[in-house]
């Protein structure tokens, strides 16, 4: 995969140059079986005493920082706040997300909530109704066609319940169908 | 795929009929069927928490992060050293890998992704450090006393084993020792360690081999 992370920098950093060519030395030769089994002692207690967990403080000191950069999306104006009120698309997301996990034969993996293009009769910005997309996993043998009624009406129920805003469309995309008796 | 979408596309509206139910007041019921539920954020696969994260779900990136934090303050541990320093190192590559999510595209898993983040923020640390910094630098180690068992030959033994192979290990050269620490420390696999450090295969298998050969030279006094 091309992950971005400073690609070039292991092995061929600025650290210290090896007192010899890395992949240039003679080939290895295997340690005799005693000082082959001395390494793995050495390395398994060097695993043991690395092998425990970082302060409780660690995730809680990144998600505030995680907080502070949230990308909220596309800022919706809520019904009757006069602008003043407004909702990020993702947070939208998460709370159709977090309702849909009520479901047991559905597990959604990813909901984009935007504003449909105004229609020409449509008044102002807070008419506009919101199309959501979600691509899910269903549980083997679900009748889809019901689900996705199901999931149809939660999405437009949650969104109108906890934010007043309309939705007049929501597009459902099955990626995937897991085995509920194995578990996933 | 099941792309189900051309029932709505037509529908204008709720109350234009069609899938909405009017009568449907309240928020809606658990209603989906009897199979086990299995969507709680912590049941999710890392890939499925990877797409809610990326759609912006704080909370699911959390629960990436709880998973697979304790495997990542040890790689950094074992490069850095100091507990402190290994904790800093793994709460900026955290963040990164935050600013970094949109563009993560699924390719490789989520974990090779994030070890590969935790490993260029871990060396660049060392680099940091003055030029002799090592494992076994000014603050040593980590401090084998803490974890220490057994009697007093045991432990002394065991320290002394494990004071060897550090120092050893910080001899070698910076790409061989990643390569045999990712190995043998946290059980990747040849194909992952060379996504994770961006080189081929066979150079991961050879660099692994030269490291084996080196800390076994010097392990040889505990035969």
């Amino acid at each position: 995969m091309a992950v971005a992370d400073q690609p070039d920098s292991i092995g061929r950093g600025a650290g210290p140059a090896p007192s010899t060519p890395v992949d240039a030395t003679p080939a290895p030769v295997d340690p005799d079986p005693a000082t082959a089994a001395a390494l793995a002692r050495a390395s398994d207690e060097l695993g043991r005493v690395t092998d425990r967990d970082p302060s409780a403080g660690l995730v809680p000191a990144v998600m505030h920082s995680v907080w502070a950069e949230l990308r909220p999306g596309q800022l919706l104006t809520l019904p009757g706040s006069a602008g003043r009120l407004l909702v990020g698309s993702a947070a939208v997301a998460t709370a159709i997300t977090a309702r849909l996990d009520e479901l047991a034969d559905v597990v959604v993996r990813r909901c984009t909530v935007e504003t449909r293009a105004p229609g020409p009769d449509e008044a102002g910005p807070e008419a506009v109704p919101l199309r959501v997309e979600l691509t899910a996993a269903v549980a083997y043998g679900t009748d889809t066609h019901e689900l996705s009624g199901v999931v149809r009406t939660t999405v437009v129920d949650t969104v109108r319940e906890l934010f007043g805003l309309p939705v007049d469309q929501v597009d459902l995309v099955v990626e995937d169908v897991f085995v509920a008796e194995a578990g996933r | 795929m099941t792309r189900d979408t051309a029932g709505d596309r037509s529908v204008t509206g709720p109350d234009a009929g069609g899938w909405h139910d009017p009568a449907v007041t309240g928020l809606p019921a658990a209603t989906g069927g009897t199979s086990p539920r299995r969507s709680r954020l912590s049941e999710l696969t890392d890939e499925e928490l990877v797409q809610r994260a990326q759609s912006g779900n704080s909370r699911a990136f959390e629960t990436l992060l709880r998973r697979h934090e304790r495997a990542m303050f040890g790689t950094s541990l074992r490069l850095l050293g100091r507990p402190s320093d290994a904790e800093d190192a793994v709460q900026e590559a955290f963040i990164a890998a935050w600013r970094r999510l949109p563009e993560f595209r699924g390719d490789a898993r989520f974990s090779t992704w994030l070890y590969r983040i935790i490993t260029n923020r871990s060396l660049n640390e060392l680099r940091r450090r003055k030029p002799a910094a090592s494992l076994d630098d000014d603050d040593g180690p980590v401090p084998v006393a803490l974890v220490q068992t057994g009697g007093p030959a045991r432990q002394a033994e065991q320290s002394a084993m494990l004071t060897a192979l550090q120092s050893a290990l910080a001899d070698l050269p910076e790409s061989l020792r990643v390569c045999w620490l990712l190995r043998e420390m946290d059980r990747r696999s040849y194909d992952e360690i060379a996504d994770i450090v961006g080189i081929p295969e066979p150079t991961v298998r050879g660099r692994i081999a030269r490291a084996r050969t080196r800390l076994a030279e010097v392990m040889a006094p505990w035969r």
